[in-house]
């Protein structure tokens, strides 16, 4: 099976300080990944570094089979970040606007069905209407994974977005994110310094550090993890 | 009572100011929401020195002030992508830097001043028919990019990190949305003057957001209220006989403090 995401050699330095160090890891369809690690360890340089918005300083990434530098295939990876704190609370946007504004027609022929699909996915038929600005945190989130599934992704990155988030509201999240994983078989990489939760949740454990990456059987769903790269 | 409309001029500068007060809005919102508001007053002020350049030169003021405006809008841009200063300061820069080149021009050609303060306060009168086509072009470009990237200029505006995962273009669509300020700014001049155009981007945006709509809604109430506010201030400045860029942006203002008032438990 051809891996969903491969990192080879990569590493990152932001100035003289070095961030990452010669990852090489793997990812395959259908896995659910925690990415953890301790504050300041790299976890969100390299999901930017995933997503393209930092350029490695070595190393190769490929995102579904292609060279991370010649990828244009975005409506088929998925992002939801931490709250945008500053975009939520004083942005003039409705739900329905925030999740067709990244639309593409490849994956749904039809702006209205596709708008729809989502909002019953995440369960937010009800908020179609109204202003982030008017919306929970939990409700927020759910409004950014909608708006990251409009296009049918096969690849969800997660970047900590329950924090911030009441205890109630994450574990509906949490449940909601497991449907999409195994319900619509979306493969999930969910960056996360809550160990406790995720190691619940996940199929697979990146740890990453300064020194490099290391992976750990998730024992609650070991049956999952097939594809443990070395 | 309407006998004014009879003046071609009158004709001329309501037609031109109705398309600038339907562009002005259109291009400050994506301005206003990205907290980038004083980017119009740079723009406006680099233009002035366009304008300062045709006059002495009698090559049009309008076609300079929108070359001046642009160049100004990539510089400013990309002074900002490449952090080597902060976006304020690169503003300041520009905004300083343009009344320093056109204090010099009065010093050494006096003679265009009074042109000139035509072009900073606006001047109704001095619309051309040239004028008016190379509005009415701008005019035509602009809604059809606005309508072709609506949706990349909205995630761009929301957050250019979340745009950028999703395939849009963030630098070159950033220096689009200047390039289109840059040349609302430039063929506002002439209705409200140099130091006054600015606020036609700004104020009527931040008097819709009062009212808590969505984006488009937001969007379409900051168009209406910028045309009827251009018309309160041009018949308000025929009958007071007082200037109709000020008459413009005083009535622009009061629609804003009715709208906050009206608002305020929002």
């Amino acid at each position: 099976m051809n891996p969903i995401v491969s990192v080879t050699h990569l590493s990152f330095f932001y100035g003289q300080n070095q961030v990452l160090y010669d990852l090489n890891f793997d990812i395959f369809e259908g896995e659910y990944i925690g990415l953890i690690g301790a504050n300041g360890s790299g976890k969100t340089t390299l999901l930017y570094l995933l997503l393209n918005i930092l350029q490695p300083t070595s190393g190769n990434i490929k995102l579904l089979g292609c060279d991370l530098k010649k990828f244009k295939d975005w409506q088929n990876i998925g992002y939801v970040p931490q709250i945008l704190a500053d975009q939520s609370n004083t942005f003039p946007i409705t739900v329905s606007e925030l999740i067709l504004a990244n639309y593409n027609q490849k994956a749904y022929k039809n702006q209205k069905e596709a708008l729809k699909n989502v909002l019953q996915i995440a369960d937010i038929e009800d908020l179609e209407n109204r202003l982030i600005t008017s919306l929970s945190g939990g409700q927020r989130q759910r409004v950014m994974i909608a708006r990251s599934l409009v296009n049918n992704p096969k690849l969800l990155f997660l970047d900590e977005p329950t924090s911030g988030v009441d205890n109630n509201s994450q574990n509906n999240f949490y449940t909601f994110l497991d449907t999409l994983n195994q319900k619509f078989g979306i493969t999930i990489v969910f960056v996360s310094h809550d160990l406790d939760t995720i190691t619940k949740k996940a199929s697979r454990i990146l740890c990453i550090d300064h020194f490099g990456i290391t992976e750990q059987k998730n024992h609650v769903h070991q049956s999952k993890i097939t594809h443990v790269h070395q | 009572m309407l006998e004014i409309l009879q003046y071609q001029f009158f004709q001329r500068a309501l037609f031109a100011g109705i398309l600038v007060a339907i562009l002005s809005p259109l291009i400050g919102m994506y301005v206003v929401v990205r907290r980038y508001s004083a980017l119009s007053d740079s723009l406006s002020h680099v233009a002035l020195v366009g304008v300062a350049i045709g006059l002495i030169t009698s090559f049009s003021p309008i076609f300079l002030g929108i070359v001046f405006s642009v160049i100004a809008g990539i510089l400013i841009e990309l002074l900002r992508s490449y952090k080597k200063v902060y976006t304020e300061a690169a503003l300041m820069l520009f905004l300083s830097g343009s009344i320093a080149v056109v204090s010099i021009l009065i010093s050494v050609f006096g003679g265009f001043r009074v042109s000139l303060s035509s072009f900073l306060f606006g001047s109704i009168s001095t619309v051309t028919n040239n004028d008016l086509y190379w509005i009415l072009g701008i005019f035509s470009l602009v809604i059809i990019i606005v309508a072709g990237f609506y949706n990349s200029f909205l995630q761009l505006s929301f957050s250019e990190d979340l745009a950028k995962i999703s395939g849009v273009n963030v630098f070159w669509l950033r220096l689009l949305i200047t390039v289109l300020a840059s040349m609302v700014v430039a063929i506002g001049i002439q209705i409200v003057g140099g130091l006054l155009v600015g606020s036609l981007m700004v104020i009527p945006v931040i008097t819709s957001l009062q009212y808590k709509l969505g984006f488009k809604a937001s969007h379409m109430l900051a168009v209406v209220i910028s045309v009827f506010a251009l018309f309160v201030g041009f018949f308000a400045a025929y009958y007071l006989n007082i200037p109709t860029g000020g008459a413009i942006v005083i009535t622009n203002i009061t629609f804003f403090l009715i709208s906050l008032v009206f608002n305020w438990r929002k």
